[in-house]
């Protein structure tokens, strides 16, 4: 695995790649992105793990951090929606480059799953996509972690201090969001997107809440290949304080990986 | 302000991130700063913290690596079966091995939350090039790992934390909230509170627990005398800021006052510095600590 940074002067990106280690590699690139705030937190080792796994089995892995996230440059309060488009595009590119594959396969997390079919839908170069719950409606999952740092502010020992009004960005479970990021993510329906995001998809639903079947339905509308897997994974969105008990869902990580083999064999 | 991915350790398996200052004259006479892992969270930090200190005291002037011990975050696990107590401090001095290789750096200030901490305060005893440590929500890191002790103590601390939590400290109304509605094991915590504790500790003074802990006067007199700053940083909330009343007693009012050992509560933060005010007051403690000692 290689760890590194890409893109542009003041905006790189962190990224991690992993070589395909089975030979020969697979004729298709997988990008892996990331969800936002605190699910990017927990979900860090279920992406490695899920990195290290398809690897193993010849896909080039490449992993890598928003701008205003993670290891990537820029602070948390100066994200948008329309960078982290371009960064899906930039690591794309970067995927290109260094793994010399025409196809790129996107597995996208929540908000990171979301963003992954908006670029997938302006791209002709992405042959597949796995999009794991979802963002379907940004309202309500504005509302929903609004409500989860509600529950925070109830059980954890915190006290709320201070003018949050103002010039101050609205806090969530740890993380600014600005007045303008919260707006665009809540302008976001991924029920409304018209075409193609890729040939191949497997929409993945954990979440009881969001009923990723509707997404399912629209993509066959599109005439793409949709496989679905439901394989509920009760408490991994919720807010864990206690790192020790983030759970990672191998079941899940598991049936992407035999879905990325059977549809790139 | 550059950012740099890094392979480094003997088998160039540890990865981190070298932030360095815009300013590179005359670093080679400043102390970096590593930042060691909090538990099993990523070397980003809880709520991305390490980034933001990382940057903070770059901008300070000082080169800063944050990385991952091996197992924790990208870093590969080991082929060896050392233990994480031993092999953590190992990939510690690899870490400043690595800065002193590309930049000739010679003195260290290492930080950690809560497992991070202790690491950091274990890597200053024995090793001297370590001149200062800031240990945020720091336990169990100042006496050996004697099961029997350690229980001992964690006892005392947990029921001392809950009778703080339950009478003192800013978190009781909420606290008494959610026993009465029967959000919390409120039995298992009463046991805790009954079984562990001696009401004269509450209100009393503290007395340090016994010859046992000794050492731990020996350790800061040891770090004392070489010149080693400590910055104790702790949540309002949290368990570990009980320890060390535990463990010091008395004592912890001479060490402060001495200079060597600085402590900071930052009052309604909890473990994890999750509310953004909190993790203002977390940066500029921090920041401000590093101004007064020139590190």
């Amino acid at each position: 695995m290689e760890p590194f940074y890409f893109g542009e002067s003041g905006k790189q990106l962190f990224g991690c790649y992993h070589g395909p280690e089975a030979e020969p590699s697979r004729g298709c690139g997988v990008v892996l992105c990331y969800p936002m705030g605190h699910e990017y937190m927990q979900f860090h080792r279920a992406y490695r793990q899920l990195a290290f796994h398809l690897s193993r089995v010849g896909f080039p892995v490449l992993r890598f951090d928003f701008r205003g996230c993670g290891d990537s440059a820029g602070n948390s309060e100066e994200a948008k929606i329309h960078h982290w488009l371009a960064d899906i595009s930039g690591a794309v590119s970067e995927m290109k480059r260094r793994s010399h594959v025409a196809k790129v396969c996107l597995v996208g997390l929540r908000l990171g799953g979301t963003l992954s079919m908006m670029v997938g839908s302006e791209r002709t170069d992405i042959g597949g996509m796995v999009l794991w719950d979802p963002v379907l409606r940004g309202t309500a999952y504005v509302e929903r972690l609004r409500t989860l740092h509600q529950k925070m502010l109830r059980f954890a020992h915190v006290k709320e201090k201070g003018d949050t009004k103002g010039d101050k960005p609205c806090e969530i479970l740890g993380f600014p969001y600005t007045e303008s990021l919260l707006l665009d993510i809540e302008n976001l329906d991924l029920l409304s997107i018209e075409a193609k995001p890729a040939d191949n998809l497997l929409v993945i639903q954990s979440d009881e809440d969001t009923d990723q079947r509707q997404l399912k339905k629209s993509l066959e509308g599109m005439r793409a290949r949709v496989d679905f897997l439901h394989c509920p994974t009760p408490q991994i969105w919720t807010w864990i304080e206690d790192f020790g008990k983030v759970v990672v869902p191998y079941q899940v990580l598991q049936s992407v990986v035999s879905w990325m083999c059977e549809a790139y064999p | 302000m550059k950012e740099e991915a890094l392979l480094f350790g003997k088998t160039r398996s540890l990865v981190g991130i070298m932030t360095y200052p815009s300013e590179r004259s005359g670093m080679k006479n400043l102390p970096a700063v590593v930042i060691l892992n909090a538990g099993i969270m990523h070397r980003v930090g809880p709520n991305r913290l390490h980034v933001r200190m990382a940057r903070t005291l770059a901008a300070m002037g000082l080169p800063v690596l944050r990385f991952d011990f091996s197992g924790v975050g990208d870093s590969r696990v080991r082929k060896d079966a050392l233990p994480f107590e031993k092999s953590s401090l190992d990939e510690t001095q690899e870490a400043m091995d690595c800065i002193h290789e590309a930049m000739g750096t010679e003195k260290f200030v290492l930080m950690g939350m809560c497992s991070g901490a202790t690491i950091s305060f274990k890597m200053a005893c024995c090793d001297p090039r370590v001149k200062g440590a800031v240990l945020i929500n720091a336990r169990m890191h100042l006496h050996p790992m004697n099961d029997e002790l350690h229980a001992d103590l964690r006892n005392r601390a947990l029921a001392r934390h809950y009778w703080r939590i339950a009478l003192f400290s800013s978190f009781r109304a909420k606290n008494w909230s959610k026993a009465i509605t029967g959000k919390v094991e409120f039995w298992k915590i009463i046991s805790k509170m009954v079984t562990g504790f001696q009401i004269r500790n509450l209100f009393g003074r503290q007395r340090k627990l016994s010859s046992e802990v000794d050492h731990v006067s020996e350790s800061l007199h040891a770090l004392s005398e070489r010149g080693v700053r400590l910055l104790h940083i702790y949540s309002e909330g949290d368990e570990g800021l009980d320890y060390l009343h535990v463990i010091l007693g008395d004592e912890l009012k001479e060490w402060r006052s001495g200079g060597e050992l600085s402590m900071e509560v930052i009052q309604g933060a909890n473990h994890t510095f999750t509310l953004l005010w909190s993790q203002e007051c977390l940066l500029e403690t921090i920041s401000n600590w590093a101004q007064v000692y020139g590190v």
